[in-house]
């Protein structure tokens, strides 16, 4: 039976289109580094935009098919007036896909051949202060930018405000992951969990995570999975209808958006508060395409520790490249059995549950 | 037509000076190896002898050790199929004393790159699963709408290209390479000779802003781009240095005395192309056939004209004006709207005819650089090519397909 949770992840974007035409400005997200935090305090609705269904073909002629497809399903949508009803779209340089997502799309509405304008959150990843005093200015940008795409002013207590209905989202997404940690959640509807919450506006979120509640206990071999983050929730379903779970994930549409931590306290001056929200993402867990191979390593093994799991999968779309790397040390430092499926194979289901089966033999 | 005497004396240089830097190491000095993205005329103020990670690349490929170097990287449990070119060095490691080009790459005891793309920084990063290795990596930002023509703007207003804020980034972390090469060589940064260095490339690149331009107005064009590359990049590996900005004025003399003599590549020149992107200039004799068939000749290389636009930049503060160098150097080349507006100021300056564009499937903003050709009413021949598989392109296909669009062209 699918609940409603499940209903509301699968169509995000009706919901949200909705938000829209009830007058609300709503800004698009593209990448786990933006800090919704400072849309919801402009009054504009923050909408994460996950791949879309639109066929890809004008995307990759405009943008080349080597690139993941993750980016080119965003640039579909918003090629095909999908996407009209944002008030902007913020994209984040978490990997290069999204990069070069943003200069098709900056060039495309510069040409005027789509509606939303884009901006960039070029925030970097060296634990450096060098390093955050650049993202703290382009967050200041990007504040800016906010406020005249949404028509609204951010102030402290905007934020303030912001930062609590976002609080109860976190709240109810922790539960799950606990949940999830002792067997009574399966890794798809935390996965549609962390999607609505993305996307929604809070208290509907909050509301459908509430009610949602847990699952009947399941016994099934628990796999963490690394690589590239899904389009869908086709790879989640397919790895726990051969009978494993997905107990923990290390991509950015799951557990790493807990390690964002929300701003503690709310400074009263903006570049300090800034500086806190830069700080978040820097201290978050590592991503495959913006950390060291060893920081990924390290992160991998204490969140295998973390989610009981009993062996490491990765899946790795093609021109995806950063997982690849990864994997060598990922695997090394697992302490339990590891596989990973890569290119095309990664895109043949059955392929993946053969792994999963293999994995499930080996421990 | 004979080969140019910069081209041979630069090519003789560099096999002097890699058995002088082989030498070196061998009697215990410290060596870097940069990625050709990454400033590298800090080392050279210091005296650190380097090794840019893309030409040693292409001498592994031109001596065929390509294969090998990548099977290497596989055993190393690394892709062999990602920064398949990056990724050259790390591999030819494993070749053996006989196998390796030029007696091999010494041990780096340094490697610096910038974190372009999601793996440059892991490709680097492999180089210290040997702990004596250390490694400095730079940010990796993104492009701004400049606010003029970049061309223009870069030598004296950097800043309106490339935004304040990036400058100040990689300044800071000039800095702090600097400090991490202190520690780890022990020798002693001395900014009056940064300034020297700076200046020595200064003139080396408005040398070779003036050969760009003679080649521009030349009509006909007086020398092939299979030669102007090696005179151009071998100094651009050495700048910085008294030999570098020397081979750089001797190219300006030689060229000039070529067009003032009525030098002609091709004498019944009837067509003039523009070749962007990555280049097939090893196949020599395509162009050749190009040349007696259709009069047809390829006027301009990005390796020169890159040199001549974008790497001049004055200023009072070396660290600064390095960093404004760095910051966005493939941007120029690649990211929209920089680039499309830069390729078609060259091709109308040097009065091409038509473009045949190599499209990397791997390269941002192609699309935008044909299209923006096209509106300027220059026609251009898309060429498609797997950056992952160099193989998929058959050449035959490709002489073919260039054919037709010259004869095109003519009519
Ligand atoms: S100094 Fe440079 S940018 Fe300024 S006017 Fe002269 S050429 Fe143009
Ligand atoms: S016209 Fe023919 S013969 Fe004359 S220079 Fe050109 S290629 Fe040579």
């Amino acid at each position: 039976m699918t609940s409603e949770l499940e209903r509301a992840a699968r169509d995000v974007r009706s919901a949200v289109a909705i938000v829209a035409a009830s007058g609300r400005p709503v800004i698009g997200i593209v990448g786990r580094d933006v800090p919704a935090v400072l849309v919801a305090a402009s009054g504009a609705h923050p909408y994460r935009i996950a791949p879309g269904d639109e066929l890809t073909d004008e995307a990759d002629a405009v943008m080349g098919r080597a690139v993941d497809r993750a980016a080119s399903r965003v640039l579909a949508a918003v090629m095909a007036g999908s996407l009209d009803f944002l008030r902007g779209i913020l994209v984040s340089r978490d990997c290069e896909a999204s990069v070069r997502l943003f200069y098709t799309l900056q060039e495309l509405h510069r040409r005027g051949a789509i509606a939303p304008p884009v901006h960039l959150v070029d925030q970097v990843h060296q634990n450096r202060e060098s390093t955050l005093q650049y993202n703290v200015a382009q967050l200041a940008t990007m504040w800016e930018m906010v406020e005249a795409w949404a028509s609204g002013g951010i102030s402290t207590r905007s934020i303030e405000a912001a930062r609590n209905e976002l609080a109860d989202v976190r709240g109810e997404l922790e539960r799950r992951r606990s949940w999830r940690r002792s067997g009574r959640l399966s890794g798809t509807a935390a996965l549609h969990g962390y999607r609505v919450a993305a996307a929604l506006p809070p208290t509907d979120a909050a509301r459908l995570l509430r009610d949602a509640g847990s699952e009947a206990d399941d016994a099934g071999f628990p796999v963490f999975l690394t690589g590239s983050a899904p389009l869908g929730d086709e790879v989640y379903r397919a790895i726990e209808g051969a009978g494993a779970r997905v107990v923990g994930e290390d991509h950015d549409w799951g557990d790493p958006i807990l390690t964002d931590r929300l701003p503690a306290r709310i400074a009263r001056d903006r570049d300090s508060l800034l500086r806190e929200l830069a700080t978040a993402r820097l201290a978050g867990a590592p991503a495959a395409a913006s950390s060291t191979m060893a920081a990924r390593a390290k992160a991998t093994r204490e969140a295998i520790a973390a989610s009981g799991a009993r062996a490491l999968l990765s899946v790795v779309r093609p021109h995806d490249e950063a997982p690849a790397w990864d994997w060598r040390h990922q695997r090394e430092q697992a302490d339990v059995a590891a596989a990973m499926v890569r290119g095309e194979a990664a895109d043949d289901l059955e392929q993946v549950v053969a792994v999963v089966e293999t994995l499930r033999a080996a421990s | 037509m004979t080969r140019l005497e910069s081209a041979s004396a630069a090519l003789t240089h560099q096999r002097e000076w890699f058995a002088s830097l082989r030498a070196a190491v061998a009697d215990g000095e410290r060596f870097a190896l940069v990625n050709a993205d990454a400033p590298q005329e800090i080392l050279r103020a210091m005296g650190i002898p380097y090794v840019v990670n893309q030409w040693w690349a292409s001498i592994v490929t031109a001596k065929q050790a390509a294969a090998e170097s990548l099977e290497q990287v596989a055993r190393s449990g690394y892709p062999d199929d990602s920064r398949q070119y990056d990724v050259l060095a790390l591999g030819s490691r494993g070749l053996d004393a006989e196998g390796a080009p030029w007696g091999g790459l010494p041990k780096p005891d340094l490697v610096i790159a910038e974190l372009s793309g999601d793996a440059t920084g892991k490709v680097f990063e492999a180089w210290t699963d040997d702990p004596s290795i250390g490694y400095f990596a730079y940010e990796r930002t993104a492009a701004i709408t400049p606010d003029g023509p970049w061309w223009e703007l870069a030598r004296w207003h950097w800043d309106r290209v490339f935004g304040p804020e990036r400058i100040a980034l990689m300044a800071a972390e000039n800095r702090l390479l600097i400090e991490f090469l202190e520690e780890r060589t022990g020798r002693t940064f001395e900014l009056s000779r940064l300034e020297r260095v700076m200046r020595l490339i200064n003139e080396q690149e408005e040398y070779n802003r003036e050969t760009r331009d003679l080649i521009a107005a030349a009509r006909p064009t007086p020398v092939r781009v299979s030669d102007t590359i090696p005179a151009v990049m071998v100094p651009q590996w050495h700048r910085g240095s008294e030999w570098g900005r020397d081979a750089a004025r001797a190219l300006r003399d030689e060229v000039a005395g070529m067009v003032a003599a009525g030098g002609a590549v091709c004498e019944g020149e009837r067509t003039r192309l523009m070749w962007v992107g990555r280049g097939l200039w090893s196949d020599t004799s395509m162009y050749r056939r190009f040349e007696e068939e259709y009069g047809a000749v390829f006027v301009w290389s990005m390796y020169l004209a890159i040199a001549a636009d974008g790497y001049i930049r004055y200023g009072d503060d070396a660290i600064q004006a390095l960093a404004a160098r760095f910051v966005g150097i493939t941007d120029l080349l690649y990211a929209p709207p920089l680039a499309p507006e830069w390729y078609v100021k060259e091709a109308r300056t040097h009065g091409v005819d038509g473009v045949v564009h190599l499209v990397a499937d791997d390269v941002p903003g192609a699309s935008f650089i044909t299209l923006a050709l096209e509106e300027a009413g220059i026609a251009v021949l898309e060429i498609r090519a797997s950056n992952a598989d160099p193989r998929t392109l058959d050449l035959s296909d490709v002489e073919h397909a260039m054919s037709a669009f010259i004869a095109g062209l003519a009519t």
